[in-house]
């Protein structure tokens, strides 16, 4: 037996037809199915992302210390190698914290997105191929199949066409990203996870223009689920910030050195922007 | 902006939508259908899965210049493996092209019909007409289009039933039936049945499209009904071969299960055959159920399936003189088996097999010889008594 097979028996198979039971108790609504398979799946990881996401933010919060670290041993890459190792020790964070949950969901996660595709069956060739992965022995099944596609405003087995879904897609996503986005002292470090900001959002939202429907339903789903956990494990984060009060910034006489270059100590303004340091034109993104 | 960050990104952005592929890819179908063959003239009609249209004479030898038929391409990541860098792609087409007269017909997945008409052999490059004009029905056309009475029947995907002039392309009447159609229209004395994704087949007047009755099953029904002798039989994938009267009132109906342990199978997915009043079902779970025509009784299950119990019947089959020649194939593993059935004696005979093709067009027969068309796209010429199998290159001659 070849992986393929091995994959579609152990992973696939079952989840295509526990979509296809659920769709029949859930008023033989797919989307329904959808958002509820969604939430039991993350419900199941729950452990797996707690552990990421708090990974994730230790090493958020080590970011200041690994900074200078990269500072000061700039030019000693095995010397800041070991003072990397070091902080990770004494903070008691494995840099691939939150890496291995992820890898463990990874497979989960393809396998849903599989057994969307599957189930919308869009064409006879998908149709087709779905009957090889129904169960025989659940009567209930084979009836269920070709399932109805129709959810709210949206043919699940199509694009969304008034756009609505991709909106919602690449908002949801962007709130996400900015929750868990910390501010780096590192000018390159803060444009990329910037530049990221933005860009894994429009990319998905692109993604579900030309992606049918129930993909993009599983892809809201997941996010506000994800917003949902993040906000219990650290709060709004770095989202906060933007509906905080700004205060009033003071004239920028002192921001001005003898070189002329601005010198804005760190942490004068919340979500300081380190490329200002430099006096480099920052990265207006987030603006 | 620093190098380095743009290489970053692009690299994580390129992971992620090679992620994103993958997962839809591995399996992931893309529609590039399977039309059967069809002929006209002593020449032979082959739509390849590239939207080509070929006129073939039976040594081989394309006549003429094929047609290309291309639909404009909506775009998107999720159809990169057929229409990357191009704005048009293919038109996938599931059924064989009907004949009329010196016309073919073609429908697919571009929503339309196409009419061509041969000229000593040759199809000319300029359509007869197209139906609808402007645009398309809508949808697409799964369910291909049955060619009889001068009429083309067909239905789109969204629910209507069309019956068009065979020599102008003009719209007779359109009945919409709401439900999802992917079943070709079957044409008796006075009316034409369809089935449905509602799970209910249709009976509409010939004439003017109207409701005369519906039958309801408990499965989607998305093969054509076969008409013999006042009786309508269809196969539904609640896994029961169903018959019914011209009234609609049902008069048999048979599951498909399995005879050791009677558990249910698979669906029946394509068009049964008759001959000296036994029905032949085949079915998805690879077996080919024998009923008894009148009844509905059970006479034999013959098991096509190879490879520890792997095969499914998703070509609708032929009958050749006294013989049923049956396409079985491994849709995971992408091969097939052709089998002769002795409709006298029931006897199985394997005509020839294919180690990288599976079949789900419909197979065509002509003077003794079977034309397949496989999932790579290829086109055979197989001899339904000895097994002699021929292939077609389709490479226009100079």
């Amino acid at each position: 037996m070849d992986a393929g097979a091995i994959w579609d028996l152990i992973i696939l198979s079952p989840m295509i037809n526990i979509m296809v039971v659920l769709t029949r108790f859930l008023f033989n609504n797919l989307g329904l199915s959808i958002i509820v398979l969604t939430i039991v799946i993350r419900a199941v990881m729950y452990p797996l992302s707690r552990r990421q996401l708090q990974s994730s933010k230790k090493m958020q919060e080590l970011q200041p210390k690994m900074a200078e670290i990269q500072k000061k041993y700039a030019k000693d890459r095995q010397k800041l190698a070991k003072e990397q190792m070091a902080l990770y020790k004494e903070a008691g964070v494995s840099p691939t914290g939150c890496l291995l949950p992820m890898i463990i969901q990874m497979p989960v996660w393809i396998a849903l997105y599989q057994s969307i595709s599957r189930v919308l069956a869009t064409t006879p060739e998908e149709l087709l191929n779905l009957s090889r992965h129904i169960y025989t022995s659940w009567p209930i099944v084979f009836d269920q199949v070709p399932l109805n596609s129709q959810f709210l405003w949206l043919d699940l087995g199509a694009p969304d066409k008034i756009i609505l879904l991709p909106i919602l897609v690449g908002a949801t996503m962007w709130i996400q990203q900015k929750m868990t986005t910390p501010s780096y002292s590192d000018p390159q470090q803060q444009t990329n996870s910037q530049m990221m900001l933005w860009m894994m959002p429009l990319l998905f939202a692109f993604m579900s223009l030309s992606f049918n429907s129930g993909l993009a339903l599983y892809w809201l789903t997941s996010n506000i689920i994800s917003i949902v956990m993040q906000y219990f494990i650290s709060g709004w984060g770095p989202l906060a910030t933007m509906f905080r009060k700004q205060p009033e910034k003071k004239p920028p006489a002192k921001l001005t050195s003898s070189s002329g270059q601005i010198t804005q100590k760190k942490g004068d303004l919340q979500g300081t922007n380190p490329t200002a340091e430099k006096g480099k034109k920052p990265w207006m993104f987030w603006k | 902006m620093n190098t380095r960050i743009i290489k970053n990104s692009l690299a994580l952005v390129a992971l992620i939508v090679g992620l994103l592929l993958l997962a839809s890819c591995t399996g992931g179908v893309v529609a590039r259908g399977w039309a059967g063959v069809s002929m006209i003239d002593d020449t032979l009609i082959f739509a390849t899965m590239t939207g080509k249209i070929y006129s073939v004479d039976k040594t081989g030898t394309v006549l003429g210049t094929p047609v290309n038929l291309v639909v404009s391409a909506s775009g998107g990541l999720s159809c990169i493996p057929t229409c990357s860098g191009s704005q048009t792609r293919p038109v996938a087409m599931y059924a064989s092209p009907g004949v009329a007269g010196d016309l073919v017909y073609f429908a697919g997945n571009d929503g339309r019909v196409h009419a061509y008409q041969l000229v000593d052999g040759r199809l000319r490059d300029q359509t007869r007409w197209i139906y609808p004009p402007e645009g398309g029905l809508g949808s697409v056309i799964i369910g291909g289009l049955t060619v009889a009475n001068n009429k083309v029947y067909l239905s789109s995907a969204n629910g209507t039933v069309y019956a068009l002039t065979a020599p102008e392309g003009y719209k007779e009447w359109s009945y919409s039936i709401g439900g999802k159609i992917w079943s070709a229209p079957a044409v008796g004395t006075d009316t034409v049945y369809i089935g449905s994704f509602d799970k209910k087949v249709y009976a509409l007047d010939i004439n003017t499209g109207t409701k005369k009755w519906e039958y309801e099953t408990e499965g989607a029904i998305t093969a054509a009904p076969l008409v013999n002798d006042g009786i309508v039989y269809f196969g539904s994938y609640d896994r029961h071969m169903y018959a019914l009267d011209t009234s609609g009132k049902l008069v048999w109906k048979f599951p498909a299960t399995d005879n050791i342990t009677n558990s249910p199978q698979n669906w029946f997915w394509v068009t049964p055959v008759l001959q000296n009043g036994i029905l032949y079902a085949p079915c998805l779970d690879g077996k080919v159920y024998m009923l008894d025509a009148a009844t509905g009784g059970f006479m034999d299950a013959i098991d096509l399936r190879y490879n520890n119990d792997k095969g499914s019947i998703s070509s609708s089959p032929v009958i050749v003189d006294n013989t049923l020649v049956i396409a079985v194939s491994d849709l995971a593993k992408k091969t097939s088996r052709v089998y002769a059935i002795d409709t006298n004696s029931q006897g199985v005979k394997e005509l020839t097999g294919f180690t990288t093709e599976a079949i789900n067009a419909p197979l065509f027969a002509a003077d003794g010889i079977v034309y397949i068309h496989t999932t790579t796209d290829n086109f055979y010429g197989l001899n339904a008594q000895n097994g002699a199998l021929q292939k077609f290159s389709l490479t226009t001659s100079k």
